[in-house]
């Protein structure tokens, strides 16, 4: 089974002012995996999710995406080489319905009316939002908030997903059926997912691998049992209250 | 829910209605009421367009003015034809709006609103530097073509008429779908891809057009038109007219500058409070009718409130 | 040099009137989050009733500085208590809403205004002289009354930067600033603080008004004027950043000096414009400013 590298990050370091958030970050994605990425509050998972998807410029070091370099691209510019984010807080269009907010994200990707409309509602579909679709996104419950916001990010079938905090405050029964989703998307649709999570539980359960920083530096990286076991890791987390 | 029968029909009627009444009035103060309250609804519906991605634009008296003062170079100086006149007004307007807007729409809500007030007054010290056209005096001498000068209101009608369907379509199509998503969340709309600072600029562009058209109506029914008729003060006016009429529906700014061109006459026949007028207009109209006149209409006819979306800066 | 002193004192004394002004609107926007385009009618109001009383009580019996300080000590009462007026039915309804709040603060000012032309008129008046003579520092001229008025300026924007530093209101009217949710977590009385905040807004306008009666030409209009350069300033300096409010009123008052003494004023308020633009282009949250 031949693997590619879809996503290289290569020695990302990110600087405000005097303060380095990330520094000298090396670590992949391949096709068809779930990549996790934790570490300690302040670790510096935000800063880098920010800098790969193009929302923040890189104070040094590389991104490349299939090969490109796409350290310096918009965030728009990004979604269309396949890259899209999720964010943690402010994630959707509240006012708008879930329908509008699926089919902002088809607008860039697809001409056709009637192909948007087909793609809004297998999105839906996949999302489990099939019956929310003309309720106004700001109404809806944390759990479906969570959902629109990943369908909005997912309606752009990119290449990769990145998914910030996707699991705040869901319950137990809300992030299986999360997980189950993300699967979904990575086996059926064929997308990577990198995703930042402070849910070690649900991390353990659904990542391929998983990447740890601490301090804005690169801890480790491995498969969740090699994280698990891993002594840099857990002293890590049990040094700073995570 | 109303069905969208009754609102086609409805909306049919009332213009035929505008503009029949606007045949009637022939050239005394009914015309002239008639085409002050034609050009209000216009750059009040040109300013809300902007409203829709999230801004205040106060730079629509700058645009009023240019659009103006190139018609009236057109026609009293240049002796252009007047449909060449109402074009280049639109064109000049639409294309300065093209620069300013890229330039400045890199900023937001209060940065944007002092860049755009700056803008106006900075077109406007200009005006009164150039004598070609009279400086701070003013240009005179800009008549609409002897053909149409019996039927101009009815003429500003149609044009107003036209350029609202023009407004209403665009805002209901897919594009005013980005638009109203920019103004709720514009990270994310650029996440799926769209460059949301192109979008930004377009749509200014959009209302600028429609205010340049607007200046060269105004500047042909006034025939006289000078620096300080474009001054903040017009932008202040037009936000009163919105916020009275309400934001949600651009039956609104219709709404809101009938009603108050009209009233501000009434007033003004007890001494010159216009200040006052239109200050308290506003005052009122934020205080005790936040949706404007379309909130109540709709909760009388017990239609959904529109969610209104405050400015996220 | 002698350009140099001259231009430095016409600086400093227009700097010492916008200072106070956008100290006061920045105050507000930070602890309320709201953009008060009526605050330049605080200062009018003083200063059309100082107008109104100084000729009033004016009488042989009554000298002009005892004249002058009970004027400007009512008028600063009367215009405190429009401000409590104001912020009770009219800005608290709108913290933390800035569009809602400017096109209110547009509207009273329209409104105000139009109050001020009915009963005040449209003749400009200008207030007899209170200390006469002139001074030269550094080469340039001023007026001892200019001088003195602008030195008790300063000292008063001064007290009140200390105030914010040091003070414990001063600590609460930060922490409110800073993040009105945490600081209410704390138990700081919010909407004590957030009125305390708006007097002191309105004091500083006052006082502003009080110090530049003497001075000043006071017309129906004169507080806009005001306005919308100390507008100008705190954009420019970056919304909420005292620092950069001060900075924002130096650079206005620098350009007016010294656009007003090497070109006619108008040009001056034009390059204050486009500098505005300029500024804000390359720095769009201001020169202070991170939102």
């Amino acid at each position: 089974m031949t693997t590619e590298t879809i996503l290289k990050v290569d020695r990302l370091s990110r600087r405000f002012g005097g303060l380095t958030a990330v520094s000298e970050l090396s670590f992949d994605v391949q096709a068809g995996e779930i990549v996790g990425l934790i570490g300690p509050n302040g670790a510096g998972k935000s800063t880098t999710f920010n800098c790969v998807s193009g929302f923040y410029p890189l104070s040094d070091g590389r991104v490349t995406f299939f090969g490109e370099d796409i350290s310096k691209m918009t965030t728009a510019q990004v979604c269309h080489k396949g890259l899209v984010r999720t964010f943690q807080h402010d994630s959707l269009l509240s006012d708008m319905t879930v329908y509008d907010n699926i089919l902002i994200a088809t607008f860039s990707m697809i001409r056709s009316k009637s192909e948007r409309e087909r793609r809004v509602h297998e999105t839906a579909a996949i999302l489990n939002l099939s019956d929310h679709l003309q309720e106004i996104a700001g109404n809806l419950p944390h759990g479906l908030q969570r959902m629109v916001s990943i369908a909005i990010a997912f309606a752009t079938r990119p290449k990769l997903l990145c998914l910030d905090e996707p699991l705040t405050g869901l319950n137990q029964t809300e992030v299986g059926g999360a997980l189950t989703i993300f699967r979904r998307i990575r086996d059926e649709f064929k997308i990577s997912i990198l995703l930042v999570e402070h849910n070690m539980k649900a991390v353990m359960e659904i990542c391929d691998r998983i990447v740890v920083l601490d301090h804005g530096v690169f801890l480790a990286m491995g498969t969740p049992n090699e994280i698990k076991t891993n002594p840099a890791v857990i002293a890590a987390y049990l040094g700073k209250r995570a | 829910m109303v069905s969208t029968r009754t609102s086609i029909a409805s909306v049919v009627t009332l213009s035929a209605l505008a503009l029949g009444i606007s045949l009637f009035t022939g050239t005394g103060f009914a015309a002239s009421l008639v085409i002050w309250v034609a050009i209000n609804v216009l750059l009040a519906a040109s300013f809300r367009f902007v409203q829709l991605i999230g801004e205040l634009n106060f730079a629509i008296a700058g645009f009023v003015g240019l659009g103006a003062y190139v018609s009236g170079i057109c026609t009293a100086k240049l002796g252009l034809p007047f449909a060449v006149a109402l074009i280049s007004a639109a064109l000049a307007a639409t294309l300065l709006s093209l620069i300013v807007g890229f330039i400045t729409l890199r900023t937001k809500g209060p940065y944007f609103m002092l860049i755009s007030f700056a803008f106006t007054e900075v077109l406007r010290m200009i005006y009164t530097q150039i004598e070609y056209i009279g400086g701070n005096s003013g240009m005179i001498g800009i008549f609409p073509p002897v053909l149409l000068t019996e039927y101009y209101p009815t003429f500003i009608v149609a044009i107003v008429l036209l350029l609202l369907l023009a407004l209403y379509q665009l805002e209901q199509s897919d594009f005013g779908k980005v638009l109203v998503a920019i103004r709720n969340n514009d990270a994310i709309v650029q996440t799926v891809g769209i460059n949301v600072h192109l979008t930004k600029v377009l749509c200014l562009a959009i209302s600028s057009f429609v205010a340049g058209i607007g200046g060269a109506l105004l500047a042909h029914a006034n025939n006289v038109i000078s620096p300080g008729d474009f001054s903040f003060l017009l932008a202040v006016y037009t936000l009163a007219y919105i916020k009275v009429g309400g934001e949600s529906h651009i039956a609104g700014p219709i709404l809101g500058a009938s009603i108050l061109t009209l009233l501000a006459q009434v007033a003004m026949g007890f001494g010159p409070y216009e200040h006052i007028f239109y200050g308290s207009a506003i005052v009122i109209a934020v205080l005790l009718m936040p949706d404007g006149l379309v909130g109540i209409i709709r909760k009388f006819l017990k239609l959904a409130p529109k969610t209104q979306v405050s400015s996220r800066h | 040099m002698e350009i140099f002193g001259q231009l430095f004192l016409n600086s400093l004394q227009i700097s010492a009137a916008y200072i106070l002004f956008s100290l006061g609107l920045t105050l507000i926007f930070g602890v309320m989050k709201v953009v008060n385009f009526a605050h330049g009618e605080f200062f009018g109001l003083v200063l059309l009733l100082i107008a109104i009383i100084v000729p009033w009580l004016n009488s042989p019996a009554l000298p002009l500085v005892l004249n002058y300080a009970l004027a400007g000590t009512a008028s600063i009462l009367v215009t405190m208590a429009c401000g409590w007026f104001l912020y009770h039915f009219a800005f608290k309804k709108f913290q933390r809403d800035m569009v809602g709040s400017f096109v209110l603060s547009v509207g009273l000012s329209l409104l105000i205004q139009g109050l001020f032309l009915e009963f005040f008129g449209g003749v400009p008046i200008k207030l007899p002289d209170l200390i006469e003579g002139n001074m030269h520092i550094l080469g340039g001229a001023i007026t001892t009354q200019r001088f003195i008025l602008t030195i008790i300026a300063l000292i008063v924007a001064a007290t009140m930067c200390w105030l914010i530093a040091a003070t414990k209101l001063g600590k609460a009217l930060r922490a409110v600033a800073e993040d009105h949710e945490a600081a209410m977590l704390q138990g700081i009385p919010y909407q004590k603080i957030a009125l305390y905040g708006f007097l002191i807004a309105t004091f500083l306008a006052a006082i502003a008004g009080a110090l530049l009666a003497p001075v000043t030409v006071i017309s129906a209009n004169v507080g806009s004027d005001f306005l919308i350069k100390g507008f100008i300033a705190i954009v420019i300096g970056g919304l909420g950043s005292i620092p950069g409010s001060i900075i924002g009123s130096i650079l206005i008052a620098v350009i007016e000096s010294v656009g007003g003494y090497y070109f006619d004023p108008s040009l001056a308020t034009l390059a204050m414009f486009v500098i505005t633009m300029l500024v804000l282009l390359a720095r769009p949250k201001g020169i202070m400013g991170n939102g």
